[in-house]
C-alpha cells in the first residue's frame, strides 16, 4: 500500500469516529427526512376536515342539541346524559339520531328522557307506549339481550351487557347503535391492541369514511373506559381512509356529560381536541381501557369473554386496548362481533 | 522459456498489478466517501437540534419540533418570548389548530369569526408532580367580555414553550356562559381569603389558578353533595391563594374559600396539599 492510501484510509478512519461521535453527542437519533418533518410542520391550510356535520344547525347540532349558547335552546333537548351513568346511551342517541338527519327524517330520539328514566332505574324504562318516552335503555332491556345471555348475577347495568358493567359496556353500545339506526347501517366494535397511534388512526379513519349516505361518527370509550364520548370527524393533511400515512392534527369530540353537575373531562360539551392531548391526557386515550375497580370488567359470557372465573382466566378482552364504535360495511357479521385493528373478525379476547 | 513468452508472463502481472491497484484506490476512495457521507448525516441530525432551539419573533411562527412517540409526527412548539399577553397570543395564533380553526364551520370557528382574543391566563395543575401539565387559555369573548370559546395550550415552563391543547366550546349549561373568564380576579381571591378565613397573602406570592382532577365515583358525582364550585377542568380552574400562615387558601368560582380537605379529588390521585412548601 502506498503512502497516499494508506493516508487515505487513515482519514476515512478518522472522519467515521468522528460522524460516530457526532451521532452519539446529538442524541443517537438519525435525521428525519424533510418531507416528515414537513408534512408535521405543514401549514395549518394543509389542513382538511374529514367526517361528520359539525356546523352550526348541523347534523351533530341537531342530534345532541349542542349548539352555540341560545336562550331558545329546547330544556329537554337530546343532550346532555339524563343520569350520572347514561353516557352510554347518549352517544348511541347522537350516533342514530345523526344517521337519521342524514336521511332528512325526523330524529328519533329528540329528548333526554329518550336515553332512559330519569330514577336511572333500568327496569324502569319505558316503550313509547301509551305516551310514555320511547327509551334507547327499554329497548336494550327488551330486544338486545346477548346469545347466552344475560350475564348471571350479580348482572351488569343493562341485560344488554356482556360484561358486569355499571353503565353499558361497548357490546351494548355497539349492539343497541346498529339496532336503532336506520336499515344497511352496520356498526361493530373496534378493538385495538397496537397502541394509541395506531387507534387514533383507526379512530380517524373510522369517521373518514365516506359511506352509501356519507360520514358516521364514531363513538370512543375514554377516560380509561369511564365515559363514552362522539367523534364526528378529524382534521388531518389528508384523508386517513384513503391514505395511511395523514398526519392526525385534531379531532372533533362531543362529550354528554351534564356539566352542569361539575366539569368533567375538558368541561365542555364540544372540543376540538388536539393530537397530543387526545393521545396523552387522561381524560382521552392517554390511558388503555381499565376494568376502574370493577365497574369496567371483560366480558364473561359469549366468545369474547375473559379473566378469571371464564373459560379464557388470562386473557383481556378490552382492557389494555384502545375501543371504539365505529360503522363500516361489514353486512355478513352481526354487531356481537367485534373487529380487531385490521379490520378483522375477532373469534376470541 | 522463450522471450516472447517472458514479455507474455510479464505484460499479464502488469496488468494484473494495475487491475489490483484499482480496485485497491476504488475501494478506498469508497471508504473516505462513506466517512464524508456519515460526517453529513451527523451533522445533519446536529443542525436539526439546533434548529429546534429557535424561536420566533412577533411576526413570525418559527416552530420548535420535539421528537414523540411516533418519529414521523414531531410536535410544532412555539415560544412565548417575553411571556406577554401578546407574546403569548401571537404564539398561540401560530400553531396550526388555531389557523385550521380560523377557516371552519364549527362552534370554535364560529367563536373566532365571532368574538375577540382576550388576556391569556396560567393555568397549574394542583401539584408538580402528578404528571399533570400546565396551560396557558386564550379566552375568545364576545361583546359583552362573556367567553365563546376557552383556547388551551400545553405549557413547558422550562423551554417557555407552547402546543396546541383543546379548544373548547361555550355551550349550553356551562358555568362560563354567564361569565366572565376568569369568574374571580387574584386581587379578589386574596381579599375573600382575607376577609372569611382573615388570613393575609404570603408576601411575595402570587394566587394561582389551578385544576384538578374531580372525584367523580359514582357516589359522589351527582346529588347534592356533588362538587359544582370549579377546579375540576382546565377551562373552570380555581385559584390557591399562599397563606401567611403557610397554608394554601382556595376560592372556588363561586368565591367561596375552602382549605385543602374540602376540594374533591379524585382519590386514586395525591390528595390537595395544605403546604405551601407542597406546590
Amino acid at each position: 500500500m502506498r503512502v497516499l492510501e494508506r493516508r487515505l484510509v487513515f482519514l476515512g478512519a478518522a472522519l467515521l469516529i468522528l460522524a460516530f461521535a457526532l451521532w452519539v453527542a446529538g442524541g443517537r437519533r438519525f435525521p428525519t427526512p424533510a418531507p416528515q418533518n414537513g408534512a408535521r410542520a405543514a401549514s395549518a391550510s394543509t389542513l382538511t376536515y374529514y367526517g361528520g356535520d359539525i356546523s352550526a344547525n348541523g347534523g351533530m347540532a341537531v342530534a345532541t342539541g349542542v349548539e352555540a349558547t341560545n336562550p331558545s335552546r329546547p330544556t329537554n333537548g337530546p343532550w346532555p346524559q339524563f343520569v350520572r351513568n347514561y353516557c352510554f346511551l347518549a352517544v348511541v342517541q347522537a350516533v342514530v339520531n345523526y344517521q337519521y338527519w342524514v336521511q332528512g327524517a325526523a330524529i328519533p330520539f329528540p329528548h333526554q328522557d329518550n336515553q332512559g328514566p330519569a330514577d336511572g332505574i333500568a327496569g324502569d324504562s319505558t316503550s313509547g307506549a301509551n305516551g310514555t318516552p320511547w327509551q334507547i335503555l327499554y329497548d336494550m332491556q327488551n330486544f338486545m339481550v346477548p346469545p347466552g345471555g344475560p350475564v348471571p348475577p350479580p348482572t351488569g347495568y343493562t341485560l344488554a351487557n356482556i360484561a358486569r358493567d355499571f353503565g353499558g359496556d361497548p357490546r351494548a353500545q355497539a349492539y343497541a347503535t346498529w339496532y336503532e339506526a336506520p336499515d344497511q347501517h352496520y356498526y361493530h366494535q373496534y378493538i385495538y391492541h397496537n397502541g394509541v397511534a395506531a387507534g387514533t388512526y383507526g379512530l380517524a379513519r373510522g369517521a373518514a369514511i365516506s359511506h352509501w349516505d356519507g360520514n358516521s361518527p364514531d363513538i370512543a370509550i375514554v377516560n380509561h373506559a369511564l365515559h363514552s364520548v362522539v367523534i364526528p370527524g378529524v382534521w388531518a393533511t389528508a384523508n386517513p381512509a384513503t391514505v395511511n400515512n395523514a398526519t392526525i392534527d385534531s379531532l372533533a369530540v362531543y362529550n354528554p356529560w351534564d356539566q352542569n353537575w361539575g366539569a368533567y373531562l375538558n368541561g365542555a360539551y364540544y372540543a376540538r381536541v388536539s393530537y397530543s392531548a387526545w393521545t396523552t391526557s387522561d381524560w382521552w386515550w392517554g390511558p388503555t381501557y381499565n376494568a376502574n375497580n370493577g365497574n369496567d370488567p371483560d366480558p364473561v359470557i359469549g366468545i369474547y369473554q375473559a379473566g378469571p372465573g371464564t373459560s379464557h382466566p388470562t386473557a383481556h378482552h378490552w382492557i389494555g386496548n384502545y375501543v371504539s364504535i365505529q360503522r363500516d360495511e361489514d353486512a355478513v357479521d352481526s354487531a356481537e362481533f367485534s373487529l380487531n385493528e385490521n379490520g378483522q373478525v375477532m373469534q376470541g379476547p | 522459456m522463450s522471450r516472447s513468452a517472458r514479455k507474455k508472463t510479464r505484460r499479464r502481472a502488469s496488468v494484473s498489478r494495475n487491475l489490483w491497484r484499482t480496485l485497491r484506490l476504488t475501494a478506498i476512495l469508497s471508504f473516505v466517501c462513506l466517512a464524508v457521507f456519515a460526517i453529513g448525516l451527523a451533522l445533519m441530525q446536529t443542525a436539526q437540534v439546533a434548529v429546534g432551539q429557535s424561536t420566533q419573533t412577533a411576526t413570525t411562527c418559527n416552530p420548535t419540533l420535539i421528537a414523540t412517540g411516533n418519529p414521523a409526527q414531531p410536535e410544532k412548539w412555539f415560544s412565548i418570548n417575553s411571556g406577554s399577553a401578546a407574546d403569548i397570543m401571537s404564539a398561540a395564533q401560530c400553531t396550526d389548530m388555531f389557523q385550521s380553526a380560523l377557516q371552519g364551520n364549527d362552534l370554535i370557528a364560529n367563536a373566532l369569526q365571532n368574538g375577540a382574543l382576550a388576556t391569556p391566563v396560567l393555568v397549574k395543575p394542583y401539584r408538580q408532580d402528578v404528571g399533570m401539565a400546565q396551560f396557558w387559555v386564550v379566552p375568545v369573548v364576545a361583546k359583552n367580555n362573556l367567553p365563546l370559546a376557552l383556547l388551551t395550550f400545553f405549557y413547558n415552563p422550562q423551554t417557555r414553550l407552547i402546543h396546541e391543547g383543546e379548544f373548547d366550546a361555550v355551550t349550553g349549561d356551562m358555568f362560563y356562559v354567564s361569565h366572565a373568564f376568569p369568574a374571580i380576579s387574584a386581587n379578589s381571591a386574596v381579599a375573600m381569603v382575607s376577609a372569611e378565613q382573615h388570613v393575609a397573602a404570603a408576601q411575595g406570592q402570587q394566587p394561582e389558578l389551578i385544576y384538578f382532577p374531580g372525584d367523580f365515583s359514582n357516589s359522589t358525582r351527582v346529588g347534592p353533595n356533588a362538587w359544582h364550585a370549579g377546579g375540576t377542568a382546565v377551562i373552570d380552574p380555581i385559584w390557591r391563594v399562599p397563606g401567611a400562615d403557610g397554608t394554601w387558601h382556595y376560592v372556588d368560582h363561586n368565591g367561596t374559600t375552602h382549605l385543602s380537605a374540602d376540594l374533591p379529588v379524585d382519590p386514586d390521585f395525591q390528595v390537595m396539599p395544605s403546604d405551601t412548601a407542597t406546590k
